[in-house]
This record gives structure tokens, C-alpha cells and sequence, in this order.
């Protein structure tokens, strides 16, 4: 495998859908936040385990399955490395949604016992708790920061069982204070439930650090494979909960009376894994390792600030954010009843006229868009490590386009990209073609 | 001397002619019988039109059917098409070289290639260039007029975003100009109703991408499908196979509370709904008219949306980015028009003129309405030129054959078969309700079936018969209960065959 480059122009290198092209036009792929694009290393991972060493992990005698057992769990060892948590914290499930899912199960939680959430959540961060407990909402700005002290009052106010937040919001990018929010739990007594999904990638997350009780995220989202992710837990706590699924693999001895569990993680890892997947997802997190948190941050900052520059000046399209708080390169953006397109067309018009991917839509945070006012949905913007300041800028200029074609100005607007380049406040000769 | 037939003077305006002052020197004679009406201008206001002396008005008159004198219906008809064709041909040529001219000088995707788009330096339209997909897709704002107002259309309701669904390549943004009419005129003749519309409502019912609202149209909510107060969107599902007792009864219960006029729809969504409400004892409430578009009708389909709608259904065929533009329509009489108000179309086969009956790749050049026109752009569907003159309201216009999408051909050997050879043999197997047919390779084809509710179907009639159509060496029928669905939601009936756009257009795609 080769060893990526720093975080300049190089690393794209190392994503071969980036030598796609549409139309003639290279793709400018700004939807990481929904999924990553995969580097030919996790291609090349899960390849040479169908191809190669296929064989059922855990359970055979044979080379290839002692082959397979042995990737499969170097990859868990690659996971816990880069997050700084044991191996044996580790679990192996289909992705963030099924690890929460886990996690609301196995606490064995009734209707009677609460869950706090912050506002801003995922759908897959709301609905397992509404379905096995009780939810009560610590309502704050959804587009901004949880205030810690905000947080403090509410844990005090509702004593709930589990405290559940996004580190990172998947609409707005913004970054959760979650040391001092798992902390701030851990002083009620409740357990914190941390979605690391948009920051997992980004160089965030540091297990031990962050003193989460369990913490889950999807592979795909940190340039893995779908179908695989990770549910983190403090291994007591592990031990304590109970399997959302049962059957081989998670169990030790099964007789006709019953059946004893296999060791934590093991006995929530029922069933054949994606084992491909997971192979995939460790040479992800060697791919990261690699590159380091330091520079994996330090370049969603830069491209974050790029992202308010190349929106600033628009009257017609307004992110949702906050300003000054600390954020990943995501951004949302709501057109205004003055330009007469919705998110969703404006997307389509982006895909079709220059070849740039980005979200519309409710972004599975409908609570949050409702909180705001936004029920027709937003356009979204999130990058990722391969993402350059260039494709951030001739996103700008697609949006500057879409917003004084179909724009109200008061009068008759027809706009060439001649007489758009001339009217790029920021000179850039980059031709929005 | 003739007992009760006194002689009818030759130069009398027809009692149901009917004279209207347009302005000083012009006047308009609306038949009454037939709608058809012409403009006369340089009018004398002292002319009797009892006793018209001006002999080459008299002629004109006489061959537009409008004197009074003994003929039939069907002579008038005749007469009055004859009289039609006759000005299109005439006008024709001039309609197309004024339109170029506007658009060399109004529209900037025209105005940057003005000396590509001469029609005299080209040497006609055959020399003007072709325009795909791409040239859309990349030159979006360019196809837009200087001035036009797109905000305040968009707003007014009176322009539209478009996007077009499906595959990479397939897929278009566009502005439609709402103004221009889907329906043609004098559509009560054209399509033999016998009573006025009872409203101005439409419903619609589509896949869920195929409308620039798309979210709205899979909302449970009535009121974010319903635009402009009369035109309801029907909840769309993403699989319609899939729809439930308590889907179709709810597009029943909307149907019948809002009894729309005319029911527009995908005819696959439309003949599926209406035939799973059969199978669940729900009536099915009857519309005055339907028109199929977004995709193919097979020929079972409209045969099954008469009996279970109540109402006659007539293709219609446009394109999301022809800028509002219809290219052709069904009569009453069952055959294809080309509506030439909007449009001209050209009919290709290795990038030339085809024979009259000869597959070919439809161009079309949009002459109404000035957003998004244009020229010479390949559709990416087939037809034919038809000879078949007909006598309907719209005989002036041109009769084609459609026969459906480029990409769903099959071909095996040098045969190439359109979606619409592929139904003629279909249809004429009993008991067989929705057919998808599928290429596998160069000799053998699949065909899944779903059977008319309480029929069975001759396997070896439909094998037989698709094996001679197509020379497919193996044909497998199987028989389901769903057909699969393509990016856009919709149902194409044939697909799997090679690229045979060369073939068609004579240039590498």
C-alpha cells in the first residue's frame, strides 16, 4: 500500500473517483458528509480479501480462514488505534444507526426511563430513543454550539438515564464541546451516548480523551466501506448491555437449555460480518493514521473558512450557522423566498450544469430544519480530505450564478459565465464552465 | 326547372360563418362547424359578404369551405385540411427562417454561433447543426433570452423549472414556459368529446422525479400537492408495484373528491392504480379525458385505462426541455400528430433524411414560446415520417409513427426493433396486462408478464411471436408480479440493447 501524502493536491492521487468526469468536467464531490469517496487502499483491502484469502473468520482451522480471522481483526486493532481505545472496545456493526440502536436496546431502557437529546440530531440519533424510552429535548440554538452550562441545567432539570449528541452536526458542521458534555453526564449519573459519525474522519476523535461511555460511527463516513461501523464502549459497560442480535458467532456454548455469550465484543458481533467491510475499514484507519489528526483538522478548518468566503456576499442563499464557533468544512444553505428555486433544484442545476455534487434536503434532522423554519429543506456543502480551496471556490461561483439567474433583483437578470467572471468580487480567474 | 332547389349564389359567406372587425382593415371567419378560422386583412369594410364581388376572394373563400353551397361533413373537412396544409406549407419555411433570425439575435447559446445557424449559408435546415444533451447541460443560461424576466416568471408561475430524470446522461435542467398550451386547439373536435370539459382541474399522477416539485408529490399532505388551485398532484409512490389498499384508496378517494377533467399521468402508474383498485372492489371514478405522457403507453394500457377510467386517452409527446413545447399528439382517430404550432421535427437515419415509413432518430426544432428553444436537437427517441393523411381537426399537421426511446431498442443480427415493433406483437397475445422485455445478449431475450387479473396468457403464442419480430434466437417468458423500475421510476418496456445512436444520427455519441 502506499503510504499517502500530506494534505495537499497529492492525496487525491489516491481516490480514483476523482478522475471521473462528466461532460468533460471533473467532478467536484462535495457531499462527504453523506458519504465519503474510498481511497484505493480500502478498494484494494477488501479485493484481496474476496480474491485472495476469502474464507468465514473466527470459526475454521484452515490457512485462509486463520488469514481472514487475522485481518479482520488487525483492522479492529487499526480502528482502536486511531481512536485510542482498546481492541476489545471495539464492536463491529452495520453502522452508526444499528451501534445506537445497540446501544437503546441493550441498556434495556422502558418508557419510564429518559434520554436527553440536544436538538440538532440525526434521525438516527432521535428514533431508537423514542422508540425504547422516553425523549426530552435540551433545546438550544440547533444551529449552534450546546452551551455547556445550558446543558448542566437540563441534565439537573430532567435527571435522564442517557445523554445522547452528534459531536459534529452533520447540517451545520459545528463541533460539540463533548469532553465537557460527557463530563457534565457523567456528574448526573447519566450514561453519554456520543455520534461521531461527521467527526470520525476529520481527526477528532480520540477515544480516551473524550471519556464518552459509548460512542458509535459508520465506516463509510470516514472513507471506509458501507454496510460496516463501530459501536465503542467502556468495556464494563459493554458487559452489561445486551446483544441487539443473537445467533452464531456471539455465543460461547448453546445447549437445549440455553446459551452463554461469547466475550465483549464477540457477543454482539452475531452472524457473519461484512468482513470485506471491516477489512476495508481498517486499512481506512491506517489510511488516517497516517495523515494524523493535527493535519486531518487543520484542513477541514482551512476549507470551512473557505466555504463562509465563497458564500459571504450572497443575499439569496444564506448558510445556517453561527459565526466564530468551531466548525468542520459543512455547510447548509437556505435559499430565500427571493430566489425562486428550492434546495432541491438548485442541487439538480449544480449536478447538471457544473458537475457539483451536493446534498438537498432535511439531511435526517428534520427536527432541527423545523426548529428553524426550513421545511422545504437546505442545500449542503461538506468536504472532505481530498476537497481543495479550488472546488470550494468554483462552488462559490455556482452559487453566486444560481443566485443572480434566479434571483429577484427588481429586474430582468440573464447571466452569461462571461459576464459572471466579471462580476467575481473576488477576481478569481477560475471559469465557472 | 328544379322543384324546391332554387340555385345558391357562388359568392355567399356559409350561414355558420361567423364575421368578427379585428381592427379597421382586418377581419377574422370562424366556421362554426369545424372551428377553422382565418384572418383576412386589407378587408373593405363596404364588402357584402352575401354578395362578394372580389372573384379571388371568392376562390380563397370557395377552397377554405366557407361559401354557402351543398357538401357534406367529411367534404368540408377535407376541404378545410387541404386549405390548411396549404398555409403551413407556405408559411413553413418562412416561420423557421424567422425564427432563426430571432434567435441569432436574441438568445446567446444562437448569438455566439450566428454564422453556424445561417439557414442560407447552411444551406437549409438539414445544414444547421445537430444539438445533444451535453450542449444543454453545459450551456443552461445560454439557451435563456436577453431580458427575460426569469425571476418574475418563476414566480408568477408562468415559467418553470424542469429537470429531467434518470441517468447521467439523460439528465437536464431546464426553464418551461407554462403560457403555451398542452392542449391542442380545437381539442373538443380533435378528440371527439362530445361535451365541454366539466372543469379546469387536472390531476396528475407520475413517478415521484418526474415533477420539479418532487417533494411535494410523495407528501401525505393534499395541500402541498395541489398548484395554482387546480392542478392536483397525486401522491406518488416510489414503487407504485408496491402500492397498498390504503394507497390506492387514498388516489381513488382524491380522484373522485376532486373530479378533475382531465387526468394526466404516467400510463403504467395510471393502469396499475386503477387495476389494483379493481382487484380490491374500489370503484374507480370516471374522467372525461385522460392524456398519457412521461413514457410510453403500450397498447393493452390504453385499451385498460378506457375501460377502467371511463374516458378516452390520448398520447401526448413532449420532452421536459423543450421549453414548454409539445411535439406531437394523438387524434381521436388514434394516430400521431406532430403539433407543427410548436415545433418542426426531422426524421434521421445515418445523420440523413429517412424514407417516409423508415425508423429514424427524431429531431426536433421548437418554434413557439422563447425560453430554452431549440434547434435541430436530437430527443433521443424514434419514429417515422407517416404518409397517412387524415381527416381530424388537425389535419394540417404532419402524421409520424412514434416508436419510443433510442437506448430501449433490442437488436439481435441487424434487426433493429423499436419498443412499438415489440408491442405489436405483445398486444395481439390475450390476457396479458404489463410486459417488460429484456435483452440478455445477442441471441437471447427475456420477457416477464403480468397477467390480466383472472386470465392466463399463451406462453408459446408470446414466445413465437417475439422470436419471429425480433429474430431472438431464445425467448424465456416468466411470469411476475412486479415490473422493475429504471433510475427515473419509470417502466420501459424494452431495454438491453446495444448503442444504436450511430445508426440513427451517423456520428459517434
Amino acid at each position: 500500500m502506499s503510504r499517502p501524502c500530506s494534505l495537499d493536491s497529492r492525496i487525491r492521487s489516491h481516490f480514483p473517483m476523482l478522475r471521473r468526469q462528466i461532460d468533460g468536467r471533473n467532478v467536484v464531490y462535495l457531499d462527504s458528509a453523506a458519504t465519503g469517496l474510498k481511497p484505493a487502499c480500502v478498494m484494494e483491502a477488501e479485493h484481496r480479501y474476496n480474491a485472495l484469502y476469502t474464507a468465514n473468520i473466527h470459526r475454521g482451522r484452515h490457512v485462509l480462514s486463520e488469514e481472514a480471522s487475522d485481518a479482520f481483526e488487525n483492522a479492529r486493532g487499526a480502528i482502536a488505534a486511531l481512536i485510542d481505545a482498546s481492541p476489545d472496545e471495539v464492536v463491529f456493526l452495520s453502522g452508526a444507526t444499528e451501534a445506537i440502536n445497540q446501544v437503546a436496546f441493550g441498556l434495556r431502557l422502558d418508557k419510564l426511563s429518559k434520554v436527553l437529546l440536544g436538538d440538532a440530531e440525526h434521525h438516527s440519533n432521535i428514533v431508537p430513543w423514542m422508540h425504547y424510552a422516553t425523549v426530552a429535548w435540551c433545546q438550544g440554538n440547533p444551529a449552534g454550539r450546546l452551551d455547556v452550562d445550558h446543558v448542566v441545567r437540563c441534565l439537573a432539570e430532567e435527571r435522564p438515564r442517557v445523554f445522547a449528541f452528534s459531536m459534529v452536526s452533520n447540517v451545520t458542521g459545528v463541533v460539540q464541546p463533548a469532553k465537557e458534555l460527557c463530563r457534565a453526564a457523567r456528574e448526573v449519573g447519566a450514561l453519554s451516548v456520543v455520534d461521531v459519525s461527521q467527526a470520525i474522519g476529520h481527526g477528532l476523535v480520540k477515544w480516551r480523551e473524550l471519556d464518552a461511555d459509548f460512542m458509535a460511527f459508520s465506516g463509510h463516513k470516514m472513507y471506509g466501506p458501507t454496510g460496516i461501523g463501530v459501536l465503542v464502549g467502556k468495556r464494563e459497560l459493554l458487559e452489561r448491555l445486551m446483544p441487539l442480535r443473537l445467533g452464531g458467532g456471539a455465543v460461547e456454548v448453546v445447549g437445549r437449555e440455553g446459551f452463554t455469550l461469547k466475550e465483549v465484543p464477540y457477543r454482539f458481533e452475531a452472524g457473519t460480518p461484512h468482513i470485506a467491510g471491516a477489512i476495508g475499514l481498517g486499512a481506512a484507519a491506517r489510511f488516517l493514521s497516517q495523515i494524523g489528526h493535527d493535519a486531518l483538522l487543520d484542513h477541514q478548518g482551512a476549507l470551512y473558512r473557505g466555504l463562509v468566503e465563497a458564500v459571504r456576499e450572497e443575499e439569496h442563499i444564506t448558510p445556517i450557522c453561527v459565526d466564530g464557533q468551531p466548525s468542520l468544512a459543512i455547510m447548509s444553505l437556505v435559499p430565500s423566498e427571493t430566489l425562486r428555486l428550492s434546495a432541491h433544484q438548485i442541487a439538480e442545476l449544480l449536478s447538471t450544469r457544473f458537475a457539483i455534487m451536493v446534498r438537498s434536503g432535511h439531511h435526517c434532522a428534520q427536527p432541527m430544519l423545523q426548529v428553524r423554519g426550513i421545511p422545504h429543506g437546505s442545500l449542503r456543502a461538506s468536504a472532505g480530505l481530498y476537497t481543495t480551496q479550488a472546488e470550494i471556490a468554483k462552488f462559490g461561483d455556482a452559487i453566486r450564478y444560481t443566485s443572480r439567474l434566479f434571483g429577484d433583483h427588481g429586474g430582468t437578470q440573464c447571466v452569461t459565465a462571461q459576464s459572471l467572471r466579471s462580476r467575481n468580487p473576488r477576481g478569481t480567474t477560475e471559469m465557472v464552465h | 326547372m328544379r322543384f324546391g332547389l332554387e340555385p345558391v349564389p357562388w359568392n355567399r359567406l356559409h350561414a355558420a360563418v361567423s364575421v368578427e372587425l379585428i381592427d379597421s382593415d382586418t377581419v377574422t371567419l370562424s366556421d362554426n362547424r369545424t372551428g377553422f378560422a382565418i384572418e383576412l386583412s386589407g378587408f373593405d369594410r363596404g364588402l357584402d359578404f352575401q354578395d362578394i364581388k372580389d372573384v379571388r376572394l371568392t376562390e380563397t373563400l370557395a377552397t377554405a369551405g366557407m361559401l354557402d353551397g351543398p357538401s357534406s361533413f367529411g367534404e368540408l373537412l377535407r376541404k378545410q385540411a387541404a386549405f390548411k396544409r396549404g398555409l403551413a406549407n407556405d408559411d413553413g419555411a418562412e416561420r423557421l427562417a424567422e425564427r432563426l433570425s430571432y434567435l441569432r439575435s436574441a438568445v446567446p447559446f444562437y448569438e455566439q454561433r450566428s454564422e453556424e445557424y445561417d439557414l442560407s449559408r447552411a444551406g437549409g435546415l438539414e445544414g444547421l447543426p445537430l444539438l445533444r444533451k451535453l450542449e444543454l447541460r453545459r450551456s443552461f443560461e445560454q439557451f435563456l433570452p436577453a431580458g427575460l424576466p426569469l425571476a418574475e416568471g418563476l414566480e408568477a408561475g408562468w415559467l418553470e423549472f424542469a429537470s429531467t430524470s434518470g441517468t447521467t446522461d439523460e439528465r437536464i435542467a431546464a426553464i418551461s414556459d407554462m403560457r403555451l398550451s398542452r392542449v391542442p386547439s380545437a381539442y373538443r373536435a380533435f378528440w371527439n368529446l362530445e361535451d365541454d370539459l366539466p372543469n379546469g382541474r387536472t390531476g396528475v399522477l407520475t413517478t415521484p422525479v418526474c415533477s420539479s416539485t418532487a417533494c411535494s408529490v410523495t407528501s401525505r399532505n393534499r395541500g402541498d400537492r395541489l398548484t395554482h388551485g387546480s392542478v392536483l398532484f397525486f401522491r406518488s409512490l416510489p414503487d407504485p408495484f408496491r402500492a397498498t389498499r390504503d394507497d390506492v384508496r387514498e388516489f381513488i378517494d382524491e380522484l373522485g373528491e376532486f373530479a378533475p377533467a382531465v387526468l394526466l399521468g404516467n400510463p403504467v402508474y395510471l393502469h396499475w392504480y386503477a387495476r389494483r383498485a379493481e382487484e380490491f372492489g374500489l370503484d374507480v371514478p370516471s374522467v372525461p379525458l385522460i392524456l398519457s405522457s412521461y413514457q410510453f403507453m403500450a397498447t393493452v394500457q390504453a385499451r385498460r385505462i378506457t375501460d377502467l377510467y371511463g374516458g378516452p386517452v390520448y398520447n401526448t409527446y413532449t420532452a421536459t426541455e423543450l421549453g414548454g413545447c409539445q411535439i406531437a399528439v394523438q387524434c381521436a382517430a388514434g394516430h400521431w400528430h406532430v403539433r407543427a404550432d410548436h415545433c418542426l421535427i426531422e426524421f434521421l437515419r445515418g445523420g440523413h433524411a429517412a424514407e417516409a415509413g423508415e425508423l429514424a432518430a427524431i429531431v426536433v426544432t421548437t418554434l413557439a414560446g422563447e425560453v430554452f428553444p431549440l434547434v435541430r436537437y436530437a430527443v433521443g427517441d424514434l419514429g417515422s415520417r407517416s404518409l397517412v393523411l387524415i381527416d381530424c381537426m388537425h389535419s394540417e399537421w404532419p402524421t409520424i409513427e412514434f416508436h419510443g426511446r433510442m437506448k430501449d431498442v433490442l437488436k439481435f443480427g441487424n434487426k433493429i426493433i423499436s419498443t412499438v415493433d415489440l408491442d405489436h406483437v405483445v398486444s395481439k397475445v390475450a390476457g396479458i396486462e404489463f410486459y417488460q422485455c429484456f435483452q440478455i445478449d445477442d441471441t437471447h431475450m427475456v420477457i416477464d408478464v403480468i397477467p390480466a387479473l383472472g386470465f392466463s396468457f399463451s406462453r408459446r403464442a408470446l414466445a413465437s411471436g417475439v422470436r419471429e419480430a425480433s429474430g431472438a434466437e431464445q425467448v424465456e417468458v416468466r411470469e411476475v408480479q412486479a415490473l422493475s423500475l429504471e433510475a427515473s421510476m419509470k417502466i420501459c418496456h424494452t431495454k438491453g440493447g446495444p448503442d444504436v445512436t450511430a445508426v440513427f444520427l451517423g456520428q459517434p455519441h
